[in-house]
């Protein structure tokens, strides 16, 4: 294929626009929203663990599964394999709690602080989901469960969903009202012990999401989560888990922003998805939390377990995400592909400048007959961030028919960043069928120039050219995430050329 | 004994994470702490001499030199072409050390025969330094008994515009292992390093090599190919590491292995480490059955199931020997294979 | 010499059935052509004659030379004389093409109790049948069919068909990809072969191939069934009026 009729392919006029329109957008995400907050005090220890399920009003089973798993989170070590490096974490010199006061749950949006929406103005949010928040008559179904710091502070569409019998709540609610649920499938998935952060996690989550979606059941609208971390020094421990039961469907939204501020703040969730015989799950995650300033200082240390199990026959999970935030990333969004006929995806996109450093991929665990998995990572690395993928592939003895494709590409932009990729391949069957295709390049100089002829700019034509290089993951998001998503992408490579 | 035992690397190092060295070896292992006895056939005008030789960071380079004070140096001087290759043989058990300097603008061709003892161990290590426009071709020919265990390591240090053609045979043993590192400590270094396995039984073997560039313009092609059976593993570890002055490097790497037994297993870690923004760098990893299509393309025309597997797989296996230039050795090594081929059941 | 009787096929692990109860006669020295609409079943057929895996016998019969061609396994069947020409020639990476065809005519002749051809016969009946189909020579050194054109490939069907002599031919769709003067080399390859011991099966979507080769019957095959059957004019019928009318 010739130069011209690729950048012709790359070229969208919808990015370009966005890319000229983006000049003021960069970092508006920064700022401090000021909420009186009720910190239990800095550390992490059996008290404060206490103090976290008593605050939370939990039931006994749960203060003991944070007991045991703070237990052992004291016997583990910090993992180091990861290619990325960040000064030594003091988990005591951190806050484990942190809620907005007076509230005891709001019922409606008048009861919510009108900082808090001022908060959500702010973070661009607005767009349609604040229609749905200020629930203006015919907006979009998009329900958004705001997890504002740690505490679900905002529930919409809940009447909605629940004439469908879908639960959407917070997850300490799902803990109230459906403890046999949350007991059934917490931890069945990412097991108490699975990893060093996942082990806190079980000790100190704050709050997250919780969906359920009956059998049969097509979930009438995307589910759609804010993340927020606020309070200084706060860590925060969400923790979500999604079961789609037999013949369902669900697609779920999670979108991130954080403020500004120099000191690092820890991220530590949990996601655990259940997908039963013929069900479907579609994970979309944008990730733009703060990545430290241009001296590489503060930013967020993103250090997530999310991992799905096709625990039922034709099930199918699909993990879509759009990493550009976070100072360190350190995230695997994984499949165990136990059903017969069950089938994973993965696509990725990570963007790092600056300092950034993120070591993100997938697992894709072939266990059942049939099964099959794609992979397709798109990496970026530019200033004097490194980006690793890191992806294990494996089939079972069992896994007859297995088939997985995976394609891995990173683009270096400049010469101090680094580009990785970390593949583990392990096959124990003759009949599984492995392909795996990974690149390093940089940027066609030929189509940067053909670009600038017809008149944009180097930065615009890196923006353009890198949205094309993603192409093949942006067009698997969801439609109002992929126009968001395009533009991110400009704005965090400004200043990574020139 | 068994503080041999205790210094040889398991698989709790990410290194050896397939490959468990400690494992897989007890005290009735002979040659654990004993100096190997190879024979060495030289072309005429090369000689051999004893000396301190290479230094080595690695563990199994460390257990080496615990056991072999004096190392076996061999010298190409400058400009020299040889009419026929140094051919290592008798590398049956113990340890051993050897150190090959071919000078500017000469050239080499280096033969090794691994070929070793019932239950024996055997450790190579071997350092190799290729000075400005030298140039190697190293063919090895592995062929243990199926409990032999035998790790090779080689560093081979590479100057500006040196080059290497790399082709290795390999049928594994109880555990065997080649490695490959290669430095390059110049620009313009161009590198080929092939290999090929076959593995029957309850065989293992594993193909590990690193090449570190740090210099511009260097072109190297990787290219391993396995087939496995019965309840063998084959494992592939490659990684390219490209530091930041190494632009323009052109590197591909290819990893390709059949399968064709439900106890068989492969393991594959292809990997990019790259810091130079204008390069081209590829892997590539493929792991699967023999093509049915083929193979039924094949019968329809009159060959039987059999045969057409063992042509395929020959194909298959064999095309990463294409470019070895010595011919005989080159057709030694197709026929090595296609002899092995026909004996799988 | 070739008999089938209501033969149904299915793919997919038996789930999808191609052919519905074909029943289909071609005596020794006979020629039929199969025309009909893509995904009708035609190559489908060629398949379940030569036994390739996944093309299940869910019922009826194939009788060849008084054999039960279902019982055999593909190379039984090679070697009893049966030949596909493949709509899609595989490529074969790494085998060149002379050593694929003299190991497949000599497990061939191997099978039937023949002996083997030794190298310098071999290479003298290839050289001679490749400058018929004005094959170079060097595309015979080549990895069988790897990088070669549509056209090419197709060429070297009928180049294997010559070689191995077979006593029944199954042409699927030979022709497309053929430029005119290639046609004509092949048509005349074929004719060649024609004799009364010989039968073929030529499919083919186009009546110009039948110019060449003009066949002694010639069939419709329509979801699975042979929908109507005529003379060598019928194809020129069946080209200017399309298959709607047999449409099930
Ligand atoms: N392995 C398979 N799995 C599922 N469907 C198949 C399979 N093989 C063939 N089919 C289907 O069977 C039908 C018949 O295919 P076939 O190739 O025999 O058609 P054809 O008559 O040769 O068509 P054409 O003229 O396009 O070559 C098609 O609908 C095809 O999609
Ligand atoms: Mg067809």
């Amino acid at each position: 294929m010739s130069g011209e009729t690729r950048v012709k392919d790359g070229i969208e006029r919808e990015t370009v626009e966005g890319v000229r329109a983006l000049e003021a957008e960069k970092y508006k995400y920064g700022f401090d929203s000021d909420i009186e907050q009720e910190f239990a005090p800095k550390g992490l220890n059996e008290d404060i663990v206490r103090f976290i399920s008593a605050k939370k009003e939990e039931p006994e089973w749960l203060l003991e599964w944070r007991l045991e798993a703070y237990r052992r989170w004291l016997t583990l070590e910090e993992p180091s394999w990861a290619k990325v490096d960040y000064p030594e974490i003091d988990f005591q010199d951190m806050y484990y709690y942190a809620s907005p006061v007076k509230k005891e749950g709001p019922k409606s949006l008048d009861e919510v602080d009108p900082e808090i929406l001022e908060v959500y103005n702010k973070l661009g949010i607005s767009l349609k989901e604040q229609e749905v928040l200020a629930g203006v008559e015919g907006a979009p179904k998009v329900a958004v469960d705001a997890v504002f710091d740690s505490v679900s502070v905002v529930t919409t569409f809940k009447e909605e969903l629940a004439k469908h019998g879908v639960i959407f709540c917070s997850f300490s609610e799902a803990v109230k009202d459906h403890p046999e649920l949350v007991r059934k499938y917490m931890g069945s998935v990412v097991p108490v012990t699975d990893n060093y952060y996942a082990t806190l996690n079980n000790a100190v989550f704050s709050d997250g999401s919780f969906v359920y979606i009956p059998p049969g059941v097509r979930c009438p609208m995307e589910l759609s989560t804010y993340f927020r971390m606020n309070a200084q020094g706060t860590g925060q421990f969400e923790r979500t888990l999604i079961i789609a039961d037999k013949g369902s469907y669900v697609s779920y939204l999670e979108g991130c922003t954080a403020p500004m501020r120099d000191e690092n703040q820890l991220h530590a969730a949990i996601v655990e998805i259940i997908v039963h015989d013929d069900a479907e799950v579609k994970y979309s995650t944008v990730q733009n939390w703060w990545p430290g300033d241009s001296e590489g200082k503060g930013g967020v240390y993103n250090f997530v377990t999310k991992r799905a199990d096709c625990r039922g026959k034709n099930a199918k999970v699909s993990w879509t995400q759009v990493e550009t935030g976070s100072a360190v990333t350190w995230k695997y969004p994984s499949c165990i592909l136990r059903g017969d006929n069950s089938q994973g995806e993965f696509y990725s996109i990570a963007i790092t400048n600056g300092f950034q450093q993120a070591d993100t991929g997938t697992k894709m665990v072939h266990l059942g007959k049939n099964t099959r998995s794609r992979v397709i990572s798109k990496g970026i690395s530019a200033g004097r961030s490194n980006s690793t993928y890191r992806g294990l592939v494996s089939a079972h003895r069992k896994a007859e028919g297995a088939r997985n494709f995976t394609q891995c590409d990173s683009l270096l932009i400049g010469d101090l960043c680094g580009a990785h990729t970390v593949p583990y391949i392990e096959s124990d069957t003759p009949t599984a069928q492995f392909e795996h295709e990974a690149t390093t390049s940089k940027l066609s100089d030929d189509q940067l120039f053909y670009c600038r002829q017809r008149g944009l700019s180097e930065e615009e034509s890196v923006a353009l050219l890198v949205n094309g290089f993603c192409r093949d993951v942006l067009q698997e998001l969801p439609m109002e995430f992929a126009v968001e998503a395009q533009k991110l992408v400009a704005i965090s490579l400004e200043g990574s050329v020139g | 004994m068994t503080s041999v035992i205790e210094k040889l690397p398991h698989r709790r190092l990410e290194a050896w994470k397939w490959t468990d060295l400690r494992g897989q070896v007890s005290d009735a292992r002979t040659g654990l702490s004993q100096v190997m006895r190879p024979q060495f056939y030289l072309p005429d005008g090369i000689s051999i001499s004893e000396g301190e030789g290479a230094s080595s960071d690695s563990a199994m380079g460390n257990l080496a030199a615990q056991f072999c004070s004096m190392s076996w140096n061999v010298y190409v001087p400058a400009n020299t072409q040889l009419d026929a290759p140094i051919v290592l043989d008798e590398l049956t058990q113990g340890h051993m050390r050897l150190a090959i300097m071919v000078d500017k603008g000469a050239s080499l061709n280096l033969v090794e025969y691994h070929r070793g003892s019932e239950s024996g161990f055997a450790n190579l290590d071997i350092h190799i330094l290729l000075a400005e426009g030298a140039s190697l071709e190293r063919t090895i020919v592995q062929d243990d008994p199926k409990d032999m265990v035998r790790i090779s390591t080689a560093c081979i240090a590479m100057e500006t515009g040196a080059s290497l053609s790399q082709y290795a045979l390999s049928f594994g043993g109880g555990l065997t292992r080649l490695e490959t590192r290669l430095y390059g400590d110049g620009e313009g270094v161009n590198a080929r390093i092939n290999g090929a396995y076959l593995l029957e039984g309850q065989r293992h073997t594993d193909m590990t090599s690193v090449v570190h560039l740090k210099h511009p313009n260097s072109h190297i092609r990787q290219s391993v190919k396995g087939v496995v059976t019965d309840k063998a593993r084959g494992v592939f570890q490659g990684k390219f590491h490209v530091e930041r002055p190494a632009q323009f490097t052109d590197a591909e790497m290819r990893h390709d292995a059949l399968m064709l037994s439900d106890r068989a297993q492969i393991r594959s870690k292809p990997e990019l480490e790259i810091y130079a923004d204008d390069v081209a760098c590829a892997h590539g990893n493929t792991i699967g059955a023999l093509d049915e299509s083929a193979l039924f393309y094949m019968r329809q025309r009159g060959i039987p199931l059999q045969q057409a597997r063992a042509l395929l797989m020959e194909a298959f296996l064999t095309d990463v020997f294409d470019d070895l230039e010595d011919e005989a050795l080159q057709a030694s090594l197709v026929d090595k294979l296609r002899t092995r081929l026909e004996a799988l059941s | 010499m070739l008999k089938i009787n209501d033969l149904t096929v299915a793919v997919n692990d038996g789930e999808t059935e191609i052919l519905k109860g074909l029943t289909l006669e071609i005596p020794a020295g006979e020629v039929h052509a199969i025309m009909g609409p893509n995904g009708a079943g035609k190559s489908t057929l060629s398949y379940a004659l030569t036994g390739r895996d996944g093309y299940d016998i869910s019922g009826g019969s194939i009788d060849y030379l008084g054999n039960d061609l279902t019982e055999m396994e593909p190379e039984e069947r090679a070697a009893a004389g049966l030949f596909l020409s493949f709509q899609y020639p595989l490529e074969i990476p790494g085998v060149p093409t002379m050593t694929f065809l003299k190991t497949a005519l000599n497990a061939q002749r191997k099978a039937r109790g023949e002996d083997e051809l030794t190298a310098p016969e071999f290479l003298k009946k290839a050289r001679a049948i490749a400058a018929d189909l004005k094959i170079k020579p060097d595309m015979l050194k080549r990895p069988l069919n790897v990088g070669f054109s549509g056209g090419e490939k197709k060429r070297m069907e009928i180049f294997q068909m010559l070689m191995l002599e077979p006593k029944f031919l199954v042409m699927d769709e030979t022709d497309s990809g053929l430029d005119v003067d290639a046609l004509r080399i092949v048509a005349d390859g074929v004719n060649r072969l024609r004799n009364p011991e010989r039968g073929m099966l030529v499919i083919t979507h186009y009546q110009r191939l039948l110019d060449y080769i003009v066949p002694d019957k010639v069939h419709v095959l329509v979801d699975g069934k042979i929908a109507a059957t005529g003379d060598a004019d019928f194809a020129k019928t069946l080209e200017s009026e399309g298959y709607d009318k047999y449409a099930a």
